[in-house]
């Protein structure tokens, strides 16, 4: 099916694309914190509104990520009777996960669509010495949400098309605790 | 039909376990139920109103900055080989020892925790350093994968951790003083199983054969040189926050570029090391973060049906002191843990269980250190530990389930006594949060 081979990697593209971003503003927020860091302590000089902008990156990086997370299957699962299961009891339970990220992507895309955009109508900006505008980083929250909404999409559509491992699998190493 | 508070909060948690329990990752689940109930306690207008700001008002919070950047440290630390080195340098110390790489395995496991929040990546690092040494010398498997399995929850303990972020953020407790509340309970534990390894292989010898491998005192000193970023990273990061000088976020960034630093001045670090550790950091802020806004709209959810209140009177009512809920909790948290990982019970529980301990006066940091040893003692019990399984996935089957389930019996003993002793004795606790500036 080329339409469904299309979207399979236009979606992966989109993922990839906000790994990317959120793997930039990681670096920028360890950037900003050590040069604040440094310059308050050793010169008395604090980064400008370093404060701020700490905060709008975080909420890039957070939501940046969540699509491919998502695409991993990486999120922190109770697996003690899914993970025993088999054939179509199997199929339910990823199903029934599959429904949840859908449900919880799209009211949280709808949701924090609506508050950048009014954000953006207002032109929100930040508190501090250089007043810079925050509704691309609230645009980028909605956004991150939208790409993992399509990405739980994306699964869910393999799963009824009976190819459940069309995503990648997930190393328990990556888990945190 | 009006439903009593009491049940309104029991039937969310009822349903949280179920839906979990089915599978269902627990950041949904925890977020839907939590935006059921609120809307069938308040209206609608309320949930659609949270959802549009908590989300981006918990994920643009500077102070919780401090999870990516711990994660980053760690992930380049690990990804630069600084577990190998340190675990080596140890070992030299310690091979004419009995059960040595036992030892070696804990003390490098406490150092590296000084600067990993994760149990899980230190135990299934250790795992493919140490277990095909142990295993190649003779060794008893499940001992030995037990070993590394415990020695990996270190990093619950040892600051920095991402329990204590996590109860931080949950709770509003000051993450800094709980990093520095861990630092001796944490040492403790590594100490306890110092001093009950040699104990248990004099009961059982044939647990570790003594081995005649001998390193020189010039290869001694040699492997030390190893761990000096190690040690220069632990004193930004603790002593920046121990001292005031540095916030837990600023003292993260500054630990993340500082082993980028040395990774790099080592040539330790290419560009896919340094990939990796961002797409580690990434992946796992993200997965924290939306289990953090969950359990804080679960928490809401809580407070806004009444339930939290209630459920402080009826215990408080029904006879319960502090001791004995703690004792209860203990209790709950030992058998929770048998099924479930610690951050789903983390989420699930503090935000009814943290009142209730505030109600009866005691320490809530003392409380964070206690919770983060149970749940060290939960991911280390069977049969779901995730530790367990880190340590068999990164095995490659040359250990079994079983053998570590049986294994892991007499760590989990040396855990409850530490726990026994931070509950009878909570200045071991609150100490060092006391003095710090």
């Amino acid at each position: 099916m080329p339409l469904l081979q299309f979207l399979d990697a236009a979606i992966r593209w989109l993922g990839n694309a906000a790994l990317a971003l959120a793997a930039v503003f990681i670096g920028a927020l360890a950037v900003i914190g050590t040069a604040d860091s440094l310059g308050t302590q050793l010169l008395a000089l604090p980064v400008p509104s370093s404060l701020e902008m700490s905060q709008a990156g975080l909420a890039v990086v957070v939501f940046m990520g969540l699509a491919y997370a998502q695409r991993r299957r990486g999120h922190v699962t109770v697996d003690i009777f899914s993970g025993r299961a088999t054939g179509g009891l199997h199929v339910f339970f990823t199903a029934l996960a599959l429904v949840a990220a859908v449900a919880f992507f799209g009211f949280i895309a709808w949701r924090t669509g609506i508050a950048a955009w009014e954000s953006y109508l207002g032109d929100e900006r930040s508190w501090g010495l250089t007043r810079f505008p925050i509704w691309p980083s609230k645009i980028a929250v909605a956004f991150g949400c939208v790409i993992a909404l399509l990405e739980s999409l994306r699964q869910f559509v393999h799963l009824l098309a009976g190819n459940p491992n069309a995503f990648e699998a997930h190393s328990i190493e990556d888990e945190a605790l | 039909m009006h439903i009593p508070p009491i049940w309104m909060g029991f039937i969310g948690i009822a349903a949280l376990v179920f839906f979990s329990g089915l599978g269902v990752p627990i950041a949904f689940c925890i977020t839907l139920v939590g935006a059921v109930g609120m809307a069938m306690v308040t209206d609608l207008d309320f949930v659609l109103v949270t959802f549009q700001t908590l989300p981006y008002a918990t994920a643009s919070e500077y102070a919780f900055a401090v999870i990516p950047m711990f994660v980053l440290m760690g992930a380049l630390a690990s990804n630069a080989g600084m577990i190998g080195e340190l675990y080596t340098a140890v070992n030299r110390w310690l091979e004419g020892v009995r059960g040595g790489l036992d030892l070696a395995t804990c003390v490098a496991s406490a150092g590296f925790a000084a600067i990993s929040g994760s149990t899980v990546v230190n135990a299934a690092m250790f795992t493919r350093i140490a277990l095909p040494e142990m295993l190649a010398l003779g060794y008893n498997k499940g001992i030995s994968a037990g070993c590394i399995a415990a020695a990996g929850t270190f990093a619950a303990l040892i600051p920095p951790s991402l329990t204590f972020v996590i109860f931080g953020i949950l709770t509003g407790e000051s993450i800094g003083a709980l990093f520095i509340a861990g630092i001796i309970p944490g040492l403790l534990t590594a100490t306890f199983y110092v001093v009950c390894i040699p104990l248990m292989l004099k009961i059982k010898p044939e647990w570790a054969p003594q081995t005649d491998v001998r390193s020189t005192l010039s290869e001694k000193i040699r492997g030390m040189r190893g761990i000096w970023p190690m040690l220069l990273l632990v004193v930004i990061v603790l002593g920046g926050i121990y001292t005031g000088i540095t916030p837990p976020t600023a003292a993260g960034a500054l630990g993340a570029v500082g082993a980028l630093l040395i990774g790099l001045g080592r040539r330790r670090l290419g560009a896919s090391q340094i990939w990796e550790s961002v797409r580690q950091t990434a992946e796992l802020t993200a997965v924290l973060f939306i289990i953090i806004i969950g359990g804080l709209l679960f928490s809401r959810f809580l407070v806004v049906s009444g339930f939290v209140a209630d459920l402080t009177i009826l215990v408080t009512e029904s006879g319960f002191t502090g001791p004995t809920f703690i004792l209860a909790m203990v209790v709950m948290y030992f058998i929770m843990g048998m099924f479930i990982d610690p951050l789903s019970m983390l989420v699930m529980t503090v935000p009814f269980v943290y009142p209730v301990i505030k109600s009866f006066g005691m320490d809530p940091i003392w409380f964070g250190i206690v919770l983060t040893k149970m749940i060290e003692i939960a991911v280390i019990t069977p049969p779901v530990g995730i530790n367990l399984f880190a340590v068999v996935s990164a095995a490659g089957g040359r250990v079994r389930t079983g053998e570590l389930f049986t294994g892991i019996l007499p760590f989990v003993c040396i855990e409850v006594v530490v726990l026994t002793i931070l509950i009878l004795f909570p200045g071991i606790s609150t100490w060092l949060p006391a003095t710090m500036n």
